[in-house]
């Protein structure tokens, strides 16, 4: 029973903390970015198995860590107001070519960001060739294009 | 800005600012609580920590006990008792309760001479210190479940009651 409160209260700290850390998209993860993942992954590892690492403890960890996941996957695609407020809702970053600064500021989000997903996306390098700049809930940013006049 | 292709926009993409506004709101006040989490680790109030250590005296005023008040499951707590006087004869050195039963005693020092136990009850038997004077013993605990351990630890029937709060 401990296993599964330890994996549940660890589910719980992870999604909450990365919740308010904000969105990443795991496409423009640095590599420090990606390092601190595995750190978190280290630390975290102890919390939930303990001093029990027999199979059993880690497989009982597994199924509830995936079952809590399926679970909050369902409660946000049945229920809109859970689905909102576990994940969010896209935001618009830029306009017309106009960067919505306060926004911007408001997500962490800085112009550079919204190029770069311009530049591999679309091969756009200037912010009057996007329409529309999107910060998905993924938190990647989806760029829609300015139409040829 | 009331740009009317990002009121088109924001339609489209189903945004909800005032929504999101919240969001973001509710995000800085979690930094700042996790900012609170982190000083209060450092400050040791979960343990290991300034916060954390506990002085206490013998009604009698014979001992004192110095102890970590916040520990957690599976770390080392540090528990010192020292007699005010000095001691000559054997000391007789008595855990009781949660410290008997809900802690194991990991390392003594100085070793004991001998132990025995009785149900929530563990005695330790110490020589007197070489030189005659004030004795030291240091204990360190260990918890295995979280929760409130009140114990009580005596000398020579001086005895001071303990309370360590055991962090998951």
């Amino acid at each position: 029973m401990e296993s599964v409160l330890r994996a549940l209260a660890i589910y719980v700290a992870l999604f909450v903390m990365f919740r308010i850390t904000g969105r990443r998209s795991m496409s423009h993860i640095t590599t420090f970015d990606f390092v601190l993942l595995l750190v978190v992954g280290e630390a975290t590892q102890q919390a939930l198995l303990g001093e029990d690492v027999s199979m059993t403890n880690g497989l009982l960890v597994i199924a509830t860590l995936l079952l809590l996941d399926v679970t909050v996957r369902w409660l946000k695609v049945n229920n809109r107001r859970t689905g909102r407020a576990l994940e969010g809702l896209p935001t618009i970053l830029v306009v017309d070519g106009a960067p919505l600064e306060d926004r911007m500021r408001e997500a962490r989000i800085g112009v550079g960001e919204v190029l770069q997903s311009a530049r591999e996306g679309y091969g756009l390098s200037r912010l009057e060739d996007i329409h529309l700049a999107v910060l998905e809930v993924s938190g990647s940013i989806s760029i829609i294009p300015r139409k040829e006049d | 800005m009331t740009h009317p292709a990002l009121q088109e926009a924001s339609r489209a993409v189903g945004e909800d600012l005032g929504f999101q506004r919240r969001v973001w709101r509710a995000q800085r006040l979690g930094w700042a609580g996790m900012a609170v989490l982190v000083l209060l680790g450092l400050a040791g109030a979960f343990g290991n920590g300034v916060l954390a250590v506990a002085t206490s005296r013998s009604a009698d005023g014979a001992i004192e006990v110095q102890w970590e008040r916040i520990e957690r499951v599976g770390r080392d707590s540090v528990l010192r008792v020292r007699t005010l006087a000095p001691r000559e004869g054997p000391i007789v050195l008595l855990l009781a309760d949660g410290l008997a039963e809900g802690a194991e005693a990991r390392s003594v020092t100085p070793v004991p001479a001998s132990e025995s136990r009785g149900p929530r009850r563990h005695w330790l038997r110490f020589e007197p210190p070489e030189d005659g004077g004030r004795a030291e013993i240091v204990l360190k605990l260990r918890s295995d479940r979280p929760g409130i351990l009140r114990g009580e630890i005596a000398l020579d029937g001086s005895s001071v009651p303990l309370r360590l709060f055991v962090l998951p």
